[in-house]
């Protein structure tokens, strides 16, 4: 099977990359925050350099996924605790739900994006408790 | 009539590739090709992969040597020295050398391999700054440390002898170790936070890190390099990172990672990506041109590594000879040839989905093993420490072979495997077991390892109270009795059942107890470190045994441990409290519940130019802002910094308010000056990380107007003097406090609050509120450390005064300076396809 060497050319330099950041601007562990029109996309670098992308919005109560822990290839939610698959953008364990991902790759030490799908509406807040990470307290 | 093959480049890639062809000539019996070969260094091809050896003075230049002058004669092969193509005539089919000489060909074979980078720095072209590529490298670096070793012998104190290696990856790591081994100073800066970053995942790097400073390598990570500094003007005198660091250097060694050298290809045509662009003929764009090694670019990949080029070697003979084949990409391993460091890796160590991990750590034997497995096959392995197994594990890697018949014993290696059922179980008494003889298990009676299991043999105890008796061990704070139980399984044996622990997470069967005591004996001191001496299921940890195992670490080492920020929730990241729609609250200290008209203006000027939409009277006796956006976080601490505020730690495991009431200023049944006394405490107690929130009041009279007897610390003022409070609660679970004992002097309050908060950092597991910890540990027991011994006291006092020296920094004002500032701002790619902020 012989592969054509203008495929090669042609997909790196497609439009639907969206080049968003420097890898070591996402710290390992980590996640930034990436504002699309009205919608924050999180961009999240695991431990072993991967990176992703996800509707900055847990699917339980829309929590801004960006600023949980990151650990293996899940976010915990800092609302309530929902561990979200950085992958698949599932909700794991017990809990049920899904939040949109975007593919992302990693071309020449630069974190591009593909924001060509159509994000999924966010669903809308209700109330809820706080978790043990930060209650309110003055 | 013979073809012309022309190859330019001579290094391990087209060595191997000529190989294969004259074999495969040879079984033809008529060799096709009349060969010519441009090589632009001035030698013979040699064994790059063995530059290392040859650094670290262990293999000579003639060791190293794969094809000799006498090879390329007695194949009839034209090989010119230190020549180098510098044009392709792709219509004449001639190429064109920098002495001038033209050469037809049928076929050519560009192998002009990769370059290495340069940071693009001011002075990284001084004299002394070099790259790690060739023999003449090596041959520069052993020069240098040659005439240092000289210059040595006349004067031993003769400073100098410095290196500092750019780049912590393969290269840079060798290359640090052979010019250790040539008795240099060397420094190794790594841009990101692990070494070898490309190869292993943070586990296996921060094991690495611990092995290469002991080999007397410096190693700074998160190292910025600003500029390479000179004194002369000519050559090179040190490094300096963005953080002001100076690092001295007689010679700069950039090992940042090599780039394909392309230029040739590109200017004749060719088409070039990163690489030169060929597909599984290894054909390029141009007919009759082929290219191989790390100059190409086949499937979008670059590769760096031996394996995949003799893969393409094998597959371009094979083309060159008109035989059907191709190359369809390689999976590669990588190991360090340092000495005395094992480490291993291959595939692709990253989760996804379906993914699952196999983790195997050996604390005593330094040993960490991690398997990536998805849909019952092995596709990523990290070795450190044993890394026999790894040709083993790679070949179910490469092969796809179905592991679900081995997954229980798999890691364990070829050897392991049982015959018939069987395996090896998990040791719980391993962590105790690698303990040394002086480690301290109980720290409230300083009794250390073997005087536990010295008793325990000769008094043939066998029970935790006969052990408690004895010994002393646990019967303070208890703490350490899940640690004195399994020093009884390990003397004991199967004789003793222990009390079941309750592990802190799926990620360890440890507690939180143990995994405090042990930080403590075996001085650990990074997350990772903890991880992989404690055995960790996990690579990487969890969102709950991570900020718990951070916090301990900080209590422990408050002086030297760096903070790990990936590691702690939110609001402690972000230094505000998060609010449901990702918004923040801030709330800025008002010291002992007291404010003035100034600072009220100013919080007023805040709330007005940053359109605070809420703004809340809190019951702790502050102001709340509610409603503000991450982005401007540092703007509006810059606001409130300038009138005198500092955080108010509303967020924080640590001290949040100390409510007063007026107290004897102006109440007619105050007795004491309660509101003076609780700004004193506060004063004196923000800053130090604690388990969980510690919130204080300071009530002027019994009549406790401050509510004192819910907080986890209160005082009551009285006519002679404080009644002190302590394990109160008026949250999840309500509870008055219990009292700690009666004071006369400010000075005592302040003394035994501060050491009953140091024994509580001490000894409470993460999130555990300290009424929860009191009931835990006993009520009397904190008592009799705190009121009645006072030795004990003054030594948690003194602790605590030393982990204020380095907390009691206001965390608002550094972010307002800079510190962490990509946190608070979003990636910014409206502007067209650049930069984050």
């Amino acid at each position: 099977m012989k592969q054509s060497t203008t495929t090669c050319r042609h997909v790196q330099t497609e439009d639907r990359w969206l080049d968003v950041a420097s890898r070591e601007d996402i710290p390992q562990r980590g996640a930034r925050r990436l504002r699309v029109g009205d919608q924050t996309v999180a961009i999240f670098r695991t431990a072993n350099d991967t990176f992703h992308a996800l509707v900055d919005a847990c699917p339980h109560q829309a929590g801004p996924l960006s600023e949980g822990i990151v650990h293996g290839d899940c976010v915990t939610c800092p609302l309530h605790n929902w561990t979200i698959s950085l992958v698949t953008g599932q909700a794991q364990g017990a809990d049920e739900g899904a939040v949109q991902s975007y593919p992302v790759r990693l071309f020449d030490h630069r974190v591009q994006i593909d924001l060509s799908r159509v994000p999924v509406p966010v669903k809308k807040l209700t109330g809820g408790e706080m978790s043990s990470g930060g209650e309110n307290v003055g | 009539m013979k073809l012309s093959l022309v190859i330019i480049g001579n290094g391990m890639a087209p060595g191997r590739m000529l190989d294969y062809l004259l074999e495969a000539s040879a079984e033809s019996d008529s060799s096709a090709f009349d060969i010519t070969i441009f090589n632009d260094e001035p030698r013979v091809n040699y064994n790059r992969l063995m530059l290392s050896p040859v650094l670290a003075g262990e293999k000579s230049y003639e060791d190293i040597i794969t094809h000799d002058d006498a090879w390329y004669q007695q194949h009839q092969i034209t090989l010119y020295k230190a020549d180098r193509v510098v044009a392709i005539d792709t219509d004449g089919q001639i190429v064109t050398s920098r002495s001038g000489i033209k050469k037809r060909y049928d076929r050519l074979v560009i192998a002009t391999g990769s370059l290495p980078n340069r940071l693009p720095v001011p002075g990284n072209d001084l004299d002394g700054v070099l790259v790690y590529r060739d023999l003449d490298d090596v041959q520069a670096m052993l020069d240098t440390a040659s005439a240092f070793r000289q210059r040595k012998l006349t004067d031993a104190q003769c400073s100098g002898g410095n290196v500092v290696v750019i780049g912590g990856g393969l290269l840079g790591l060798e290359a640090a170790a052979g010019l250790a081994i040539q008795g240099m100073n060397v420094t190794v800066l790594q841009y990101t936070d692990t070494l070898m970053n490309q190869q292993l995942d943070p586990a296996a790097g921060a094991l690495l890190e611990a092995a290469v400073i002991a080999k007397g390598i410096r190693v700074i990570t998160r190292a910025d390099t600003q500029a390479i500094i000179t004194n002369d003007g000519a050559s090179v005198a040190g490094v300096e990172l963005k953080d002001g660091t100076v690092l001295d250097a007689d010679i700069v060694v950039m090992a940042v990672g090599i780039r394909p050298s392309v230029q040739l290809a590109e200017s004749a045509g060719i088409a070039v990506n990163r690489g030169i662009v060929v597909n599984d003929a290894m054909e390029t764009s141009i007919p009759s041109i082929y290219a191989l090694g790390e100059c190409v670019e086949h499937r979008e990949i670059c590769y760096g590594l031996v394996a995949p080029l003799y893969d393409m070697a094998r597959t371009l003979a094979m083309q060159l000879l008109a035989q059907p084949s191709s190359y369809t990409g390689s999976v590669t391993s990588a190991k360090l040839k340092v000495s005395g460091i094992d480490l291993y890796s291959a595939g692709d160590f990253a989760e996804g989905p379906g993914r699952e991990e196999i983790v195997l750590r050996d604390a005593r034997a330094g040993v960490y093993k991690r398997l990536v497995i998805q849909n019952d096959c092995i596709v990523g392995i990290v070795l450190y420490g044993d890394t026999s197994d790894g040709p083993w594990f790679f070949d179910f890697l490469k092969k796809g072979k179905d592991i679900s018949a081995l997954r229980d014993t798999l890691i364990f290696g070829q050897s392991l495997q049982p015959t018939e059922g069987g395996g090896r179980e998990v040791d719980p008494t391993a962590a105790v077991a690698a303990l040394p003889d002086d480690a301290e298990i109980c720290g409230c009676n300083g009794v250390c390892k073997s005087a536990i299991t010295n008793s325990i043999t000769t008094l043939k105890l066998t029970t935790l109270d006969e052990v408690r008796a004895h010994t002393k061990a646990s019967s303070s704070c208890g703490t350490c009795s899940g640690l004195v139980e399994q020093l009884m399984m390990l003397s004991l044996g199967d004789q003793y059942h222990p009390a079941a622990v309750t592990p802190m997470c799926p990620c360890t069967t440890l507690g939180h107890a143990e995994v405090r005591r042990l930080i403590k004996s075996k001085k650990l001191n990074t997350v990772f470190q903890v991880m992989q001496e404690l055995e960790w299921a996990s690579s990487c940890g969890c969102a709950k045994c991570r900020p718990a195992i951070n916090y301990y670490l900080v209590a422990e080492w408050p002086e030297d441990y760096r903070d790990d920020y990936q590691s702690r929730f939110i609001n402690e990241r972000a230094h505000a409290n998060i609010q449901k729609d990702g918004t923040y609250s801030v709330v800025p200290r008002m010291w002992g519940g007291m404010t003035s008209s100034a600072e009220l203006r100013a919080i007023a000027d805040v709330c007005d130019k940053f359109e605070i939409p809420a703004v809340k009277v809190t019951g702790g006796q502050r102001i709340d802002m509610l409603g503000i956006k991450k982005d401007d976080l540092p703007l509006v601490w810059k606001d409130l910094g300038d009138a005198g505020f500092v955080s108010g730690h509303a967020y924080a495991k640590g001290l949040r308010t100390v409510k007063t009431c007026v107290g004897k200023t102006w109440c007619r049944f105050g007795t004491q000056d309660s509101t003076g006394l609780g700004i004193r405490l506060e004063k004196f107690l923000w800053g130090s990380w604690t388990p969980a929130k510690v919130k204080l009041a300071v009530s002027g009279c019994p009549r406790n107007c401050a509510e004192a007897t819910c907080k986890d610390m209160g005082v009551i003022c009285v006519d002679s003097g404080y009644e002190l409070h302590f394990a109160g609660a008026a949250g999840l679970d309500i509870q008055g406090t219990q009292v700690l004992g009666s004071v006369t002097t400010e000075d005592a309050v302040v003394e035994h609050l501060a050491a009953l908060m140091q024994m509580y950092r001490e000894q409470g597991h993460y999130l555990e509120r300290m009424y929860k910890w009191a009931k835990r540990v006993g009520v009397s027991e904190i008592r009799q450390q705190i009121i009645e011994d006072s030795d004990r006291r003054l030594h948690y006092f003194d602790r605590f005064v030393a982990s204020q020296q380095v907390a009691q920094v206001d965390p608002w004002a550094e972010r307002v300076q800079g510190k962490h500032h990509r946190e608070f701002s979003m990636v910014q790619v409206n502007e067209p396809q650049r930069e984050s902020a």
